[in-house]
């Protein structure tokens, strides 16, 4: 019977002795065929595996053994480290690693410790059994609070640090990033901050570095606050390595002293000397002869003038005038003659005279404060026609500033302060006038205020290939004053 | 011979006059008043000053010396001032004319100046 329509079925679910295995066939004979000719279909199902050598996926829980040396064939390694932090610290009895990592708290003040560390080691890819990939990440991190004394204080170290290698091939590849961040802060500090961004970019696997080495430190011993802010960026899109040339950028910033804080303290303690001298002579009494030493006192006044200070008598030909405006281009004039003797010249200062209890006298008058000069002028021998040319010219210029050449070729500014003094006849053709005249000499008004003195300067500069430079000085002094 | 020395004490400035004219005068500064009660009890209050002096000189001087008498007074009218005057007496004070009037009396050919000058000085002790 050539024939065979069959149908098996067979199950051995629960394991057995050595040779039992548990395994699940199924057979049909579908159709009749000649000769050799069978139609079957075939189904096994082996539903366990007993031990193999080959192990489709590992995982190991908690493993910080960094143990990257591939005895056995694995597809996926997998380490997960899980820190469980309480207070004070501890970790899980499971974890093998010294990481060395304390967290303590001492007592209930506002404390705040963060530690936070990712590793992240992707391997992805292991063409050849045998090859030496070696992997480092050497993470340090130190926070050492020695006193707290209640204010707010934060001390944060983040280190984020990133090396990825996307194909392990024969070629040789180094990526080093190494960062060394060190904070002492010996005393009271406000901030220190220190902030480093290295990204190293290669494009292709050719044998290429990049290294980008950045120092920062700062020194405070106060509580100042200096800021670095460096950025450093090479860049190698595309090339081989011959022929690129190097690129150094070196960058040397040094500061040694950001500021002078030294404290210079002095006192003035107001020491001066003076010295006076008189030598006898037998005009000393007579002559103009002051006798003016030297003086450093600070607050010395000054001293008079050691020259005499007019030139005395009036040019030739010249007479007493009564002039308006003080100052300038005279516009009304009146000429008389030489005042009479006993003329007077009164000098008044503001002061302040105060007594002390103790019957001390002070007196006390500010540089500045009003200086009177009042001059007492009477004339003899007046024509009518000259009193009417005064009384006009008075009239005229009544509370105005005016000006006056006295007898001796002063030039006087200021006012006539008695305009209602009568002139007296006292003659058949004769008249006597007498008043008084407050002001100051030219001589001794500020500097500045009838003269003007300018000084023009102009440069110019042409641009063209043939330089040249042209000066062109000009001063000009113009002088207000004019005497009559 | 007279002299106005200043500033005081740091003394830099002289000045030589001749002696005054006669009637120079110098006086105590103190003052007293009398109040009589109506039993005729006199009581009398009394404001001593320190004992400080006052003088006054009458000077006649050339001309170009009163200016530079003026000169003087300009510069130190607020300084205390140094007097050695006529009798060799040494006084300290202040000069306390407001205002110093200059007046200009008579021709003096062989003068410096053509003409003489008469000024008064007041002066009073500083204490």
């Amino acid at each position: 019977m050539a024939l065979r329509v069959t149908r098996q079925f067979g199950e051995a679910l629960g394991a057995g002795d050595g040779s039992l295995r548990v395994t699940r066939q199924f057979g049909e004979v579908l159709g009749r065929g000649e000769g050799k000719l069978r139609v079957t279909r075939q189904y096994i199902e082996v539903l366990a595996l007993a031990s193999q050598t080959h192990e489709k996926s590992l995982t190991t829980a908690m493993s910080i053994t960094d143990n990257a040396h591939v005895p056995e064939r694995h597809e996926r390694i997998e380490d997960t480290l899980s820190l469980t932090e309480r207070v004070p610290a501890t970790f899980v009895e499971d974890l093998l690693d010294d990481l060395g990592i304390t967290q303590t708290t001492s007592r209930t003040l506002p404390y705040s410790l963060t530690s936070e560390l990712d590793l992240d080691d992707p391997f992805v890819y292991l063409h050849n059994v045998g090859e030496h990939i070696s992997i480092h990440e050497s993470l340090t991190f130190t926070q050492d609070i020695d006193f707290e004394s209640g204010l707010f204080n934060v001390m944060e170290t983040v280190m984020n640090m990133s090396d990825s290698v996307n194909e392990i091939g024969p070629r040789y590849k180094t990526v080093w990033t190494r960062i060394h961040l060190y904070q002492y802060m010996p005393s009271k500090f406000a901030r220190a901050e220190s902030t480093i961004n290295l990204v190293d970019l290669t494009g292709r696997d050719y044998k290429a570095e990049a290294s980008s080495t950045i120092s920062l430190s700062h020194d405070m011993w106060r509580s100042s606050t200096p800021t670095t802010d460096m950025t450093l960026v090479q860049s190698l899109d595309w090339g081989k390595t011959k022929g690129i040339p190097a690129q150094y950028l070196n960058l040397e910033h040094t500061i040694g002293l950001h500021g002078d804080w030294a404290r210079a303290m002095m006192n003035e303690l107001g020491i001066g000397h003076s010295l006076t001298y008189y030598l006898p002579d037998p005009c000393d009494t007579k002559a103009y002869t002051p006798f003016i030493g030297e003086s450093t006192v600070s607050d010395s006044p000054t001293a008079p003038d050691a020259d005499l200070p007019f030139t005395q008598g009036l040019l030739e030909g010249g007479r007493f005038l009564l002039l308006y405006p003080a100052l300038g281009e005279s516009t009304d004039v009146v000429e008389l003659r030489a005042p009479n003797l006993d003329n007077k010249e009164r000098q008044a200062f503001t002061r302040i005279n105060r007594e002390t209890r103790g019957g001390k006298l002070s007196v006390f008058a500010d540089p500045d404060w009003p200086k009177i000069n009042t001059l007492v002028l009477s004339f003899s021998g007046l024509t009518k026609t000259e009193v009417g040319e005064i009384h006009d010219f008075i009239q005229e210029h009544l509370g105005e500033e005016i000006g006056i050449i006295d007898w001796e070729g002063h030039q006087w500014a200021g006012v006539i302060t008695t305009p209602n003094e009568r002139a007296a006849q006292d003659g058949k053709h004769g008249f006597t006038l007498t008043f008084e005249f407050e002001g100051v000499l030219v001589e001794e008004m500020p500097s500045g205020s009838h003269m003007s003195v300018v000084d023009g300067f102009t440069h110019f500069f042409h641009k063209a290939r043939s330089l040249s430079n042209e000066l062109d000085l000009s001063q000009e002094a113009v002088e207000t004053v004019e005497s009559p | 011979m007279f002299f106005l020395r200043a500033p005081y004490p740091a003394i830099q400035s002289s000045v030589a006059l001749p002696s005054p004219g006669w009637g120079d005068s110098v006086g105590l500064t103190s003052s007293l008043q009398i109040l009589r009660a109506m039993d005729g009890t006199r009581y009398t209050y009394v404001h001593e000053k320190g004992g400080r002096k006052r003088l006054q000189w009458d000077f006649t001087i050339a001309r170009h010396k009163a200016l530079e008498l003026r000169a003087f007074i300009r510069s130190y009218y607020r300084s205390q001032i140094q007097v050695i005057d006529h009798n060799e007496d040494t006084w300290v004070g202040y000069l306390i004319n407001n205002p110093f009037e200059h007046a200009a009396d008579e021709r003096a050919v062989d003068f410096p100046g053509g003409e003489t000058m008469t000024i008064t000085l007041e002066f009073e002790e500083a204490e």
